[in-house]
């Protein structure tokens, strides 16, 4: 989308005009998703988390300073929004203990490169504060004491998240990588358990208009 | 770990997620939940963003209307007690008059020292000092005369002034007493020395006298040993101060200079004070506005969904604030709650997904209550009413603490209990604006007129989801508190 574009529809959704604001939406969908679906549990929940963010640029569009670049701006709310959407989570109290962890996490890292659908899908498996601290750190680049003040914990609690979140992780990619290896799948963690293909199923197949 | 190791990680990471290859498709779903969003915003904006604002209105409004019963409360009796008690002054004033008239040379003497007075209380009345910085005597005594003296002496001036110097030089050979006739000359801007120049003008030459003159007639009236049923104010001084001095010496003209204003003052100022305390107690307590503060302390139980076999008993304090008009009282306050509870984990709405659901929650809940009640009494007798009432209260979390009992639930799977978070707090983030209905019965005893007991059974109904587990938490119990009426009357109604 060209410049001019953007600040025609830009205009738009100052003016509450519905059609401009249904573009801007469609516009940046994906990328408002993105973001979302990292510090969601799923697609719906990324959907309403998403839904919200935008709900904030309709309504203080007005604020935008347009000598700024707007996806940087409409990142910005849409990972505010993410982290007030969790923020009640964010404080909870695990019984959980990680040392138990810690010992299956021995081992290397391999050097396969994960595709994102096997990367979104291990970031979501993560506790909420976990994910948050972690996709706060490693992917947005905020250091623990400014993830501290947004999140309103200590840095050192945004240390030690961010330290079982990677040995989560961690644990998730061995876990993959053992399985791939096992099956003789070319893609990591994508594989299927299934072996029979059923008398329904196989009328379910031929009977589905859209193949 | 080590750091390469966590470099690595989220290195992998973050090119994997910040641009993913195929971006979630455009779902035309997303787009209707956005815009029935939008289309709900605008709702939003209309009735639940104007609830602070309604509610703040609302205070302004209680705090307006109360300042303004408060103020016509206490102003109208004051007024009230002026009327009385000029009255009341009038007509003493007069049976004096009638006394002390008879005697010769008095009233010259009386006139003389209410000068002083009248010109005193004359500024007092301009300047409005009368009710306010005076003793309890001066309320009710300086504005009595003020209006009519001023009247009075400012007629008497210009008809005397052109013969005052010569009239005090008649007093000073009259007299004989150098003491008195240079005091009586030098006023001559005085009052005082107006009147007395009157006065001797009617005792040595009653040809100069000037007809019509408010002071001449005071003087002519006493000097004939009349009393003057009309006799105003300034007649009202002259006897007041006569009687101070009536063991003086019988001569008039030599007791003059020894009139001491001081002692005139404290006459005056001392006769009404019993006067003043008299009109107090006759206003009507029931035709004003009483307010209120109280303290109020309960305990109560707790349970959502009306599920009391899982009550728990809290405890509340805090003080009000209430305005009685007749039968309705509208009261307003703070209250600290502590509210504990437990629920299923059914009635407890969170957007965290548990890894495994706990059974139980059980919250401990401290809270700001803010009520705005309205109550009716229904029954009174003596010192004891009872009022009903309802309202609605604001709830303002301070500090929410939810402990999540798991149970045994998943040892069915390994016997490990509780693999989920086991407390969850929350703190001073959740606001419920008018969002509990309360009913209320209230049983008063008035101890007496200023304070009294209250014995109070309540529930407290939710209107909607409170608190960060959004739960219908429903309370009932039973408040005792003690009533301060802050312009309470004398006596109890």
């Amino acid at each position: 989308m060209g410049e001019e574009e953007l600040h025609q529809l830009i205009g738009g959704c100052i003016r509450k005009d519905r059609g401009s604001q249904k573009m801007l939406y469609k516009a940046f969908y994906g990328f408002s998703m993105g973001i979302c679906l990292r510090y969601a549990n799923n697609r719906e929940e990324a959907a309403e988390v998403m839904n919200q963010g935008f709900f904030k640029v309709f309504t203080r569009i007005d604020t935008y300073d347009t000598t700024r670049p707007f996806k940087a701006w409409l990142g910005k709310i849409m990972t505010n929004v993410s982290i007030d959407y969790y923020r009640a989570n964010l404080k909870m109290a695990y019984a959980e203990d990680l040392d138990k962890a810690e010992n299956i996490t021995d081992g290397e890292l391999p050097d396969r490169k994960l595709n994102y659908e096997d990367l979104l899908a291990m970031v979501q498996r993560l506790p909420n504060a976990y994910r948050t601290v972690f996709n706060l750190y490693a992917i947005e680049g905020y250091t623990h004491e400014e993830i501290g003040e947004m999140l309103d914990i200590a840095s050192g609690t945004s240390k030690s998240n961010l330290h079982k979140a990677r040995q989560k992780l961690k644990q998730m990619i061995l876990e993959a990588d053992s399985v791939a290896d096992n099956s003789k799948y070319n893609r990591g963690m994508d594989y299927s358990s299934s072996v029979a293909i059923n008398r329904v199923d196989i009328h379910n197949l031929f009977t589905r208009k859209n193949i | 770990m080590s750091t390469e190791e966590e470099n690595k990680l989220d290195k992998a990471f973050k090119n994997g997620l910040e641009d993913p290859v195929n971006e979630p498709a455009f779902r035309e779903a997303d787009w209707g939940a956005m815009e029935q969003m939008l289309d709900q915003g605008k709702k939003r904006s209309g009735i639940i963003y104007l609830l602070p604002i309604i509610s703040g209105i609302a205070a302004v409004l209680l705090i307006f209307l109360g300042y303004f019963f408060f103020k016509t409360g206490e102003t109208k009796p004051e007024k009230k007690n002026q009327v009385a008690a000029t009255q009341s002054a009038k007509s003493e004033a007069i049976d004096k008059a009638k006394n002390n008239t008879g005697t010769n040379g008095e009233p010259a003497r009386q006139v003389a020292d209410s000068g002083k007075q009248q010109t005193k209380s004359a500024q007092d009345a301009a300047t409005g000092l009368a009710q306010t910085s005076r003793p309890e005597s001066g309320k009710t005594f300086f504005p009595l005369s003020s209006g009519k003296v001023r009247r009075s002496t400012g007629t008497s001036r210009p008809a005397v002034n052109k013969e005052q110097q010569a009239i005090a030089n008649d007093i000073a050979k009259n007299t004989g007493n150098g003491k008195v006739s240079p005091n009586i000359a030098d006023s001559k801007s005085d009052q005082k020395t107006d009147v007395l120049a009157n006065n001797n003008k009617a005792t040595t030459n009653a040809d100069k006298t000037v007809p019509g003159n408010a002071g001449d007639k005071t003087a002519l009236s006493t000097v004939d040993g009349k009393a003057d049923q009309k006799a105003d104010v300034l007649a009202n001084n002259t006897t007041k101060a006569g009687d101070k001095t009536a063991t003086a010496p019988s001569d008039g003209k030599t007791s003059l200079g020894t009139v001491n204003d001081k002692e005139g003052q404290k006459t005056i100022a001392a006769t009404p004070t019993k006067q003043t305390t008299k009109p107090a107690i006759s206003r009507n307590p029931g035709s004003r506005p009483i307010f209120a503060l109280g303290i109020i302390a309960s305990s109560d139980f707790n349970g959502v969904n009306s599920a009391f076999q899982q009550t728990k008993i809290g405890g509340n304090f805090g003080a009000t604030f209430s305005v009685t008009f007749k039968k309705w009282t509208i009261s307003t306050g703070a209250q600290y709650d502590i509210k504990p509870y437990l629920t299923n984990f059914d009635n407890y709405h969170a957007s965290y997904k548990f890894p495994t659901n706990p059974t139980s929650v059980q919250a401990d809940c401290r809270m700001l209550d803010i009520p705005l009640n309205v109550n009716y009494q229904v029954y009174h007798q003596r010192a004891n009413s009872i009022t009903i009432g309802t309202g609605l209260s604001s709830y303002f979390m301070l500090r929410e603490d939810y402990q999540f009992n798991y149970g045994n639930g998943n040892s069915a799977y390994g016997g490990v209990a509780g693999t989920g978070p086991q407390h969850y707090t929350v703190i001073n983030r959740n606001r419920n604006i008018l969002s509990v209905l309360n009913i209320d019965a209230t049983y008063t005893h008035q101890i007496n007129s200023k304070f009294g007991v209250t014995v109070q059974p309540y529930t407290k109904v939710p209107l909607s989801d409170v608190g960060a587990s959004q739960v219908r938490l429903q309370s009932t119990g039973v408040a005792f508190g003690i009533n301060w009426n802050i312009n309470a009357s004398s006596k109890p109604k």
